[in-house]
């Protein structure tokens, strides 16, 4: 084999991708995610399929197995077609260094997060008591982000060598020369991902969160947002305004939990490894999905990297907080649409139609950039697949 | 302590700008006596009251008390950045603007009656400390004034609720809102650009309301209002925040230049806006040097440099106030729905005519040079129709049709044809009120009594670009508001037919809004966690194949890039 096949899986709003690479005179398996999302119930008819059609190219055998990030979106299918992923045999899996047991107590920044996941986790779960009814669309970002514990212990145990958990930087993890003639360089996600809450307006989202969920705050530099040493209205102390009248205001503006749903959800995306394969003279680039302010990192320290590239997986199933459009003059420039692939892995309207995924805005841009764009939406058979 | 007596003055404190002219140009915070029965501490008004919640931390601020004294706790010992960074200050000072703005713009030279809140609530909501962004606005649904803080380019905090721009720009949608609430539905760029309009200009009115800004206005120039100067550049540091730089220190201009023509297939509402608030400051620039000449031509004997500079300041208070009268009082004369800038200018020559039938200050023939160098053209008066409609009026007490919503039904019913209004039409009165204007120098112009009605028609969406509207219906608002004086005399006339002109424009405007993602559509479904169309300008909902548009409070100020 001399060429390189690229299988997207339609799992509906997921990500499946299939890379089988050549290596010399041999060919590589890598599988790159295995999932889609809580409320897309059809989707999950073909997974039984697709997980028999992956062990028949790969012959058995997985070279690689790549979890991106840890929303069910990417991880659901190998738990749940594990009757055939336990026959097969995987060498190794990779995950975000996120994901690494002990990676709160070695990054206590990022414990903030953690802290906050556990709070929804409590809200979750007092929603579930209570009986109230959520949105559809946000209970499926609930479980999206939540159910993943026995998914990501299978994924552990899984290969058969011990997991790798990357960084950009990570010291110690050949994963640059993967094989002889396959280079993988990983661009994100950073080591400490508290970095990505460091500009003002995500880190004072994130402390007034925890400050408003009673989490303690660790020490932080700068303005705390907390207004700590304002002092606080008494429950009774409404003046012109009654305490119905407040609770009103308070119901309209505010709903419980939902804004640190909403953010763990962003703040997991962001953990997504990003990938660039080097192999055959092609550069493949896998960013999970990366949001904006994982972006805005990679574009600072990994300079070096972004250069044009023959294949893109683009990011969170092509919503419009997934690519930064100015980053694609670098990746995707006009003059080489002929020799670039776009690959979409999507579903529309699960999540509803704001902010409809994919953004259509940016799948015209990206249209001008390829001579392929290849979408899994609205496919009917099990897979796309692309040939570089 | 609520005190009830009428007389009652309580000493408000206000920043007449911002904290970057406070700390650059020494414009600290002054005191001011506001005519408020009822205050208390919150501060809470007859008007306006202050809840301090902070959504991000789900708290209430401790609301400041009202001393025996009349003076709010803790505010008397501080000034300088302490008073910056106090929170009592900060409720205090969002509150005051709004009060005394809004006694300014119900005073009887203006528009002489009280403004209804489209909530329907008694008191508007002002809440200084809403959470992290860097964005205030108004919104109906919850009846309150939402102020944000974040992180300057310098990295000091910039707390919105000390703005006197933003505070009295975003009151201007409040009371825009409470006066002609169809003027918030999506109907052209023109009126969206109108709501713009009235927040800038009322922010200039209560600005120029100050002495302390009419002489730093002035500060640069002798005699001679410049042309970017602490009025014109509106929301100052806001403006230096969002763009990093300091010396870019506005977030919208008054000097403009702008003509219509130049705006020709733009929909963008902000630079709609900048066209009639370049007028408002036109005619401020037109009034203060005549109204200057005229104090120094009454001047005996010599004038000294300090005398010059007194009439000059004198001058630029009475203009701003006669410019803020002849610009809002025209609101009365405006239709219900869909204002296009024509007949904005109809409405006020018309409304100034009636209030001023002699042109002394030159008013009305200075607004026709400024609409024609503006590109405005002003429609001609129809004086046979005006004749039919007075006919028409032969017989009918106006005190009893414009008492109340159902008279003004029964005679507009009745006289269909005539107002234009389709007989299949189900129109509704949606006001009826009257005024009791007086002019600074006590002259009283005819009461007018007002009858505003509406109507809905259906505007089909047919085609790719309409998207996800395609092949529903919205509806294209119709109406007409009628001026009578007391006396059963016809005053004014303005109507917004459903014409094939309007249906195609609006059809423009929404591919515009689908066009641009400024549209986006909720699914209706409830339930917590139900998007609230956050990052769209404007929420659209189909049902029963009907489109409904609600403008988003949270984004009216965010341009497509994210700024405000």
């Amino acid at each position: 084999m001399s060429g390189i096949t690229i299988r997207a899986y339609v799992v509906g709003f997921g990500d499946c991708v299939l890379l089988s690479l050549p290596d010399g005179a041999a060919t590589r398996h890598v599988l790159v995610d295995f999932g889609r999302a809580p409320n897309d119930a059809e989707s999950l008819q073909r997974f039984p399929a697709i997980a028999r059609d992956i062990e028949q190219v790969c012959h058995g055998h997985l070279d690689l197995v790549i979890a991106t990030h840890e929303h069910l979106d990417h991880i659901e299918g190998f738990y749940r077609e594990r009757a055939i992923f336990d026959r097969m045999r995987v060498d190794q899996v990779w995950l975000g260094l996120p994901s690494h047991p002990d990676y709160y107590a070695n990054y206590p920044k990022a414990q903030l997060k953690k802290r906050l996941h556990d709070s929804v986790r409590a809200f979750s779960q007092s929603v579930h008591q209570r009986g109230l009814v959520l949105h559809p669309g946000f209970r499926s970002l609930l479980e999206n982000n939540l159910s993943n514990k026995d998914r990501m212990n299978y994924l552990r145990t899984l290969g058969k060598k011990p997991v790798v958990y990357l960084a950009r930087g990570s010291k110690g993890i050949a994963a640059t020369r993967w094989s002889k003639k396959i280079s993988i360089h990983v661009l994100a996600p950073e080591e400490d991902t508290s970095v990505y809450y460091a500009s003002g307006r995500a880190r004072a989202r994130l402390r007034a969160l925890a400050a408003a969920e009673g989490i303690a705050l660790p020490d932080d530099e700068g303005q705390s947002w907390t207004f700590a040493d304002v002092p606080r209205a008494k429950p009774n102390d409404h003046r012109g305004f009654s305490r119905s009248d407040f609770e009103r205001l308070r119901r309209a503006i505010r709903e419980d939990g939902v804004a640190a749903a909403r953010l763990i959800d962003r703040a997991e995306n962001n953990t997504s490894l990003c990938l660039i394969f080097e192999v055959a003279g092609k550069r493949l680039m896998l960013a999970g999905d990366a949001e904006l302010e994982s972006w805005a990192h990679i574009q600072r320290h990994c300079t070096q990297h972004l250069k044009p590239v023959d294949f893109l997986k683009v990011s969170h199933h092509g919503s419009h907080n997934g690519t930064p459009p100015e980053l694609l003059d670098t990746l995707l420039p006009v003059r080489r649409a002929a020799r670039a692939s776009v690959l979409v892995s999507t579903k529309r309207n699960v999540y509803g139609t704001q902010n409809p995924v994919p953004d259509e805005a940016l799948l015209n841009n990206l249209r001008r950039r390829c001579h392929q764009l290849k979408t899994t939406d609205g496919v009917t058979g099990n897979c796309v697949t692309l040939t570089l | 302590m609520a005190k009830q007596l009428k007389d009652v003055k309580v000493r408000g404190r206000f920043l007449p700008k911002d904290p970057l002219v406070a700390r650059r140009d020494g414009l600290w915070a002054v005191d001011c006596k506001l005519k408020a029965g009822g205050v208390d501490s919150g501060p809470t008004g007859p008007r306006a009251v202050v809840v301090d919640y902070n959504a991000d931390l789900d708290v209430r601020f401790a609301p400041v008390r009202l001393q025996k004294n009349l003076e709010f706790e803790g505010l008397a010992r501080l000034s300088g950045e302490k008073l910056l960074n106090d929170v009592r200050f900060h409720q205090v000072n969002v509150w005051t603007i709004v009060e005394r703005t809004l006694a300014m713009i119900e005073d009887e030279s203006v528009l002489a009656r009280t403004i209804p809140w489209a909530s329907q609530l008694g008191r508007l909501i002002l809440i200084p400390h809403a959470g992290y962004m860097d964005n205030a606005f108004y919104s109906r649904d919850t009846g309150a004034l939402h102020f944000f803080y974040f992180e300057g380019h310098d990295g000091r905090p910039v707390y919105t609720c000390l703005h006197h721009d933003i505070v009295a720009h975003e009151l201007g949608h409040a009371v825009l809102d409470g006066l002609k609430p169809y003027y918030n539905e999506v109907c052209s760029a023109q009126t969206a650009g109108f709501h713009e309009y009235f927040g800038d200009a009322l922010a200039m009115m209560a600005s120029l309301n100050t002495r302390e800004v009419a002489l730093q206005a002035l500060r640069n120039s002798k005699s001679k209002l410049a042309p970017k100067n602490i009025v014109s550049a509106i929301a100052s540091e806001f403006g230096a925040a969002i763009r990093g730089m300091e010396e870019e220190d506005y977030l919208r201009g008054a000097w403009n230049n702008r003509t219509m023509s130049d705006l020709a297939g733009t929909y963008e509402e902000h630079d709609w806006s900048e066209v009639l608030t370049g007028i408002y400051y036109d005619l401020l620039e037109y009034l203060h040097p005549k109204i200057r000449r005229d104090l120094e031509k009454a001047h005996v004997g010599a004038m000294s440099a300090g005398q010059s500079r007194y009439y000059s300041v004198r001058a630029l208070y009475r203009a701003a106030s006669m410019t803020a009268a002849v610009m809002f009082r025209a609101l009365d004369y405006c239709p219900p729905a869909d204002l296009r800038y024509d007949e904005y200018a109809r409405a006020l020559l018309k409304a100034d005519a009636t209030a001023y039938p002699i042109d002394a200050m030159g008013i009305r023939a200075k607004l026709r040079t400024i609409f024609k160098d503006r590109k405005i053209k002003v429609p001609e008066e129809d004086a046979k129709r005006s004749v039919q409609i007075q006919l028409e009026l032969r017989g009918v007490d106006v005190q009893v049709i414009a008492s109340t919503h159902a008279d003004a039904y029964r005679f507009l019913d009745a006289r269909r044809a005539l107002f234009c209004i389709p007989y299949d039409a189900n129109f509704q009165v949606i006001n009826v009120y009257r005024t009791n204007k007086v002019s600074k120098d006590g002259y009283r112009p005819p009461r007018e009594h007002i009858i505003e009605f509406l109507w809905e028609e259906d505007v089909l969406l047919e085609g790719k670009r309409f998207r996800g509207l395609s092949g529903s219906s919205m509806p294209l608002y119709c109406g007409g508001t009628l001026v009578f004086d007391t006396n059963g005399n016809f005053l004014h006339e303005v109507a917004v037919p459903a014409t094939d002109q309007r249906r195609k424009e609006l059809k423009n405007y929404i591919a515009y809004l689908v066009r641009e993602g400024q549209l986006g559509v909720l699914d209706g479904v409830r339930g917590i966690g139900a998007p609230r169309g956050s990052e769209s300008r404007i929420h659209a909902t189909i049902e029963g194949g009907r489109v409904r548009l609600r403008r988003n409070a949270a984004m009216r100020h965010r341009c497509a890039h994210g700024d405000l």
